[in-house]
């Protein structure tokens, strides 16, 4: 089917099509055509799967053959918006598989994007909602995403800069930054990273976050993936760098500190006082999720001095009957709880109801019923767990979760100092911990971070 | 290289993690394996020559503290010749750990002010789990008996005896609340001498009953104060409003609620005589009259209240001066005004059985109540 | 002036404000404390000023790159060694200090190895970390914990059961003349300026100290100093004081939260200061490691082309600190405290002027000669 113009007679192809004929032989979505009028010729070169066949026939050939001469249809196709310069060979395959039709007139060549894109569709934010603000994320076509990105930034400053990676699907990655805000040396960290990439195969942002982040054990995100394009914005006004990936509906943003990932888009959409309560009672929540089975094994195992009399009393009287000691009767439930939130988060909507509902009314109920834990226990998980979805990004919100067992191991060891100084040592972690060189963790004071331009190399 | 970093900082880690599960978990005691003392008595022993009777008053967990019909307590008495002894001893007598932490009440029997008060404070004071802000009482009768006593109106998981000095309950200018820090450093320090409240038993209606106090220096006979004393003291010295106090007028009482209470006072020594200008103010309405009364004539209760109160003030001013006591901390306030040099406290105690007072009370009537 | 080099100064004093200071001032009151602390109070600041001056000249070196640009090699070394060492201590009375606390006031049935192993992994961490991040830390843990603080030591002002008598006893030692002990011991506290010999490193832009900053430094060391002695006094007396081991816990056990989480705001003020000593001691043993590498840079101690020196160091620091802890009895640590104060301070403060200013010339001559 490829070798048609064998038989016609016509003259012969250019030999870079032959060339690339050779390359993608097998492959049945081939097509080269060679256009033939009056003595006039071009041909073509697409993969059929991959490109517009309708917009093939409206811009190329229909053209052709009601234009008189090969001069002015060669000047017709230089004018076509999407066509672009031929580049070198390996390139060249990239953008043909990718969607390209390569146009031969003579010994001109042209290339022209013709990509036909199935999965443009923007969707429905589902990880990151918000009552106010937008409703639609991203899309899984990187040329959408970027769309929906300059839709809402216009500003000449926005520079898109597509990196190819050296991976075994080339995949096509952007970056997208405000030239005036971004600080020259994030970007070159991040494109060096990205150029040191060496991955085999990559097929998310997450993937690619991993990938990013080097040392082998991490336990905070040092880049947030995000799908709404109103983080994004938000991100690039603050001088970040965003990187896309054709084929995922999320774009990572780095640098990123820690405060990042407990802020959601929600806050500016609201009164300051109402946004300044939400975020109140999210640092709240961050607390009692990683402190409070630390504090229950610390407080009842080691120091119930600190609570009042009738509290003590009180947790006293519902272990009466408990068999094993709070360390192991609050790592059960957090077990029980991890595998509930794993459960419900892997099942289809319609059977993880059922899952919490056992899960979680039925076991906990039985759990004091038969004496396996205490009823101070189940409000201290139930109240654990909830505070644990507060956290706005999901990454640190999992995250939150190792910290929690590290925290109550520590304080299972040491009792109430050790969780004091266990908490200590999070924080060491994270202050210690730099995103391309930005420190991860610090109080942002306005205008006066200029104290300490200590190093940054 | 980085790698072999890596490993070594992993092999600390592990190290030193591995270390830390052995070490650990020796300070491991679950709370239903600790009994908490909600209250210690110390009486002179009958058995032990020179020792000391320790009751203990221990609060036992129940499942459902709704349920409980009546305060589940338990008390412990122990002899032994010292206070830890005997507490030591106990911890043989019960299954759990006693933790003494929560303990926020110390009873001492009144015998024991004069004698060994020395032994028992060091127990309290020395042991780092026992809170400072204790409350010190002297039993009406034996702190064991003060202690183990269970008034009716005691609920499940309250201690009563916390409510009465605590002063999130019942708030009365009878009652004087003195916490161990107090009790030790007017004890252990000249110029201010310790009031302690007494709690007797009420035998007819099954309660408690605070309202009188005592006040002692150490090696010094202790003085009793009754329930009026007491109040007056409560007054001035910490500004205890919202008594009921009574005056006459003419042939009917009136009764004044107090709401504000002013006390200053100052030591003259180079005007004449050495003399104490204390000023006293007060600021309340009327509680309660038999007739009806013209808010036009406030200023003369003004006038019959304030000589009342200097007469009961005076009074009392002059029994804790006659037995040498100086409850208000007036040795103090001399010594603190003074440049320090050696002997100050000894000029002040040859001073204060001669010094006069110079009391001015002043009340302010501020209405009638919600009548006339 | 730099917010970091306040967070520099005020940790290393408020951490020893409740651990040792306190009870060597008020040990050596009525011999003249009142005027060895303002006497402190103002060498302290003189110091600081002098200090910052002096490393203002050389923006991002600590005083290892000094010495070794501008003084020779013998000299350079032993003086090294001696801060380090000095340095060292400081961080181990902190680390002792607070080990006391945690078993007499915490958790009085753990044994005190399992205490030094809750500090060894977080410290050890926290001293490898980067200048830069400690300093970050700092300003985290110092904001996070200040407001606790001073909402504690206001709530122990307002509070009625402080006693002003006491304090003004305490005030009115003024006309003793000064002691040595309570001043050197005083001096400790402004003395965290002196970290900047590492910590210079990281201040590439130390500006010369400004009169505002100045200004706000003594009210805030004045107050810290203050408080530190007269808090405490009014809470305990003044007499009594002088026998209590941990002045500030007792004081901090004397206040009382009538209706917070936590009633007993003891328990808030230890983790508090806890948190500040542990600050404190990631801070000196960064100092001392630093100090000390620079002196041994054991090339030979090296394991597959990676440097032992430092993993050899801290291992060196937790073992003598271990075995300190073990030997040391409470007595013990306040007499070397003492030693510490009396000969090591005004030693160390003295030489790192000197060095510093040695330095200064060579630069100055330096700096002519490459202009000729």
């Amino acid at each position: 089917m490829n070798e048609q113009q064998g038989t016609s007679g016509a003259p012969e192809a250019p030999p870079l099509l032959n060339t690339l004929s050779k390359e993608f032989k097998p492959s049945n979505d081939v097509v080269q055509t060679p256009l033939q009028i009056k003595g006039e010729c071009a041909f073509l070169f697409y993969l059929k799967s991959v490109t517009d066949g309708d917009k093939i026939h409206q811009t190329v050939i229909r053209p052709f053959f009601e234009m008189a001469s090969e001069e002015s249809f060669t000047s017709y196709i230089q004018s076509l918006p999407n066509q672009s310069e031929v580049p070198a060979k390996e390139q060249l395959f990239v953008k043909i598989s990718a969607g390209s039709v390569l146009i031969a007139i003579r010994d001109r060549t042209f290339l022209l994007d013709v990509r036909l894109v199935k999965n443009n569709e923007v969707q429905d934010t589902t990880i990151e909602p918000t009552v106010h603000g937008p409703q639609k994320g991203l899309s899984e076509d990187i040329g959408t995403t970027i769309n929906l990105i300059r839709q809402r930034y216009h500003k000449p400053s926005l520079i898109v800069e597509e990196i190819v990676t050296d991976d075994e699907t080339n995949r096509t990655v952007a970056l997208l930054y405000d030239n005036d805000l971004v600080e020259p040396e994030v970007l070159k960290k991040i494109k060096a990273e990205l150029e040191n990439l060496q991955t085999p195969l990559f097929q998310s942002a997450g993937e690619l976050q991993h990938f990013l982040n080097k040392s082998r054990w991490t336990l905070f995100p040092t880049t947030i993936i995000t799908e709404r394009p109103d983080r994004i914005i938000f991100n690039l006004v603050g001088g970040k760098v965003v990187i896309a990936i054709d084929g995922s509906p999320n774009v990572i943003i780095a640098p990123v500190i820690f405060f990042d990932f407990m802020s959601s888009m929600e806050d500016n959409y609201r009164v300051s006082v109402l946004s300044g309560m939400t975020i109140l009672l999210r640092y709240i929540g961050l607390f009692i999720c990683i402190l409070l089975p630390g504090l229950y094994v610390a407080m009842t195992s080691y120091n119930p001095n600190i609570l009042r009399i009738e509290l003590a009393l009180t947790v006293a009287g519902s272990r009466i009957g408990v068999p094993y000691p709070s360390f192991f009767e609050v790592l059960f439930m957090l077990l029980f709880m991890e595998l509930l939130t794993e459960a419900s988060m892997r099942l289809p909507k319609a059977v993880s109801g059922t899952a919490t509902t056992v899960g979680g009314l039925i076991l906990g109920t039985a759990a004091t019923e038969a004496s396996l834990t205490s009823t101070i226990m189940i409000i201290i998980i139930a109240a654990m767990a909830i505070s644990t979805f507060v956290i706005p990004i999901n990454e640190m919100s999992f995250t939150m979760r190792v910290v929690r067992v590290l925290l109550l191991i520590y304080s299972s060891l040491f009792g109430m100092v050790g969780l004091l100084i266990g908490f200590m040592g999070i924080i060491f972690l994270m202050v210690n911990k730099e995103s391309l060189g930005i420190p991860y963790l610090r109080i942002p004071w306005i205008g006066k971070n200029d104290e300490l331009k200590a190093d940054n190399k | 290289m980085a790698e072999k970093q890596k490993i070594i900082k992993g092999c600390i880690a592990t190290g030193l993690f591995l270390m830390m599960l052995l070490q650990a978990g020796c300070a491991f005691k679950d709370i239903d394996k600790r009994i908490f003392v909600v209250g210690i008595g110390v009486d002179p022993s009958e058995k032990v020559k020179d020792g000391f009777r320790v009751t203990l008053k221990l609060a036992k967990p129940y499942g459902n503290v709704r349920q409980a019909q009546t305060p589940t307590y338990a008390y412990l008495s122990h002899d032994a010749d010292s206070v830890a002894v005997a507490v030591a001893e106990m911890e043989t007598r019960v299954d759990k750990l006693l933790d003494l932490t929560h303990n926020r009440i110390i009873i001492i029997n009144k015998e024991l002010l004069t004698k060994d008060l020395h032994t028992v404070m060091d127990f309290f004071t020395r042991r780092g789990d026992i809170q400072m802000v204790c409350y010190i009482a002297i039993a009406g009768t034996t702190s064991e008996e003060a202690i183990s006593f269970e008034p009716t109106i005691e609920t499940p998981a309250s201690i009563a005896l916390y409510n009465y000095f605590d002063n999130t309950g019942t708030e009365s200018p009878y009652i004087v609340t003195t916490f161990l820090f107090e009790f030790r450093r007017e004890l252990l320090e000249k110029g201010k001498d310790t009031v302690l409240p007494i709690i007797d038993i009420d035998e007819e209606n099954q309660e408690y009953k605070v309202n009188k106090s005592i006040v002692f220096r150490l090696d010094k006979e202790p003085l009793e104060l009754t329930p009026e004393e007491t109040k007056y003291f409560n007054s001035l010295a910490n500004r205890a409003s919202g008594f009921s106090y009574k005056f006459q007028d003419k042939d009917h009482s009136v009764v004044l609620n107090i709401y504000e209470v002013r006390f200053k006072y100052e030591i003259i020594l180079n005007e004449g005589e050495p003399r104490i200008d204390i000023k006293v103010t007060k600021v309340g309405y009327i509680g309660e009259s038999k007739h009806r009364l013209d808010p036009s004539k406030l200023d003369k209760y003004n006038k019959l209240a304030a000589k009342d109160t200097k007469a009961e003030v005076m009074d009392l001013l002059t029994k804790l001066q006659e037995k040498n006591l100086d409850p208000f901390g007036f040795g103090l306030r001399y010594h603190a005004t003074r440049l320090s040099r050696k002997g100050i406290m000894e000029e002040w105690e040859r001073i204060y059985p001669e010094i006069k007072f110079n009391v001015t009370v002043n009340v302010k009537l501020k209405g009638t109540g919600a009548v006339e | 002036m730099s917010r970091f080099l306040f967070y520099l100064i005020l940790i290393n004093m408020m951490t020893s404000m409740v651990s040792l200071t306190p009870r060597i001032l008020i040990a050596g009151s009525g011999s003249g404390t009142v005027v060895s602390l303002i006497i402190a109070l103002f060498v302290g600041i003189v110091m600081t000023y002098i200090l910052v001056r002096l490393f203002s000249h050389f923006p991002g070196l600590g005083l290892p790159e000094i010495l070794k640009a501008y003084a020779p090699k013998w000299f350079a070394k032993p003086i090294l060694l001696f801060f380090g060492l000095a340095w060292y201590t400081a961080g181990l009375f902190t680390l002792i200090a607070y080990t006391i606390i945690i078993i007499r006031f915490l958790t009085p049935n753990m044994s005190i190895y399992t205490i030094v192993l809750t500090f060894v992994i977080v410290v050890t961490y926290g001293v490898f970390m980067k200048a830069r991040n400690i300093l970050y830390m700092s300003e985290i843990i110092f904001i996070v914990v200040v407001p606790l603080i001073v909402f504690i030591q206001l709530k122990g002002y307002i509070n009625r059961d402080l006693n002003w008598d006491y304090v003004r006893i305490a005030l009115m030692e003024i006309n003793h003349l000064p002691d040595y002990g309570a001043f050197t011991s005083s001096l400790f506290i402004v003395i965290g300026t002196a970290n900047l010999v590492i910590f210079n490193r990281v201040f590439t832009q130390l500006k010369k100290p400004t009169g505002k900053g100045m200004a706000l430094l003594t009210f805030l060391l004045a107050y810290v100093l203050a408080s530190t002695y007269f808090l405490p006094i009014g809470f305990g007396g003044y007499e009594p004081l002088k026998t209590t081991i941990f002045p500030w816990i007792m004081t901090s056990d004397s206040i009382r939260m009538k209706f917070g989480i936590i009633e007993r705001i003891v328990f808030i003020f230890t983790g508090a200061f806890l948190a500040l000593g542990v600050v404190s001691i990631v801070m000196h043993w960064h100092v001392s490691i630093q100090l000390l590498a620079s002196v041994f840079d054991f090339k030979r101690f090296k394991w597959k082309s990676f440097n032992l020196t430092f993993p050899l160091l801290i291992v060196m620091f937790w073992v003598v600190a271990m075995f300190v802890i073990a030997k040391i009895s409470t007595e013990g640590l306040f007499r070397a405290v003492e030693m510490y104060d009396d000969y090591f301070t005004p030693t160390l403060l003295v030489l790192l002027v000197f060095c510093l200013l040695l330095a200064r010339k060579g630069a100055a001559s330096k700096w002519r000669k490459s202009k000729k």
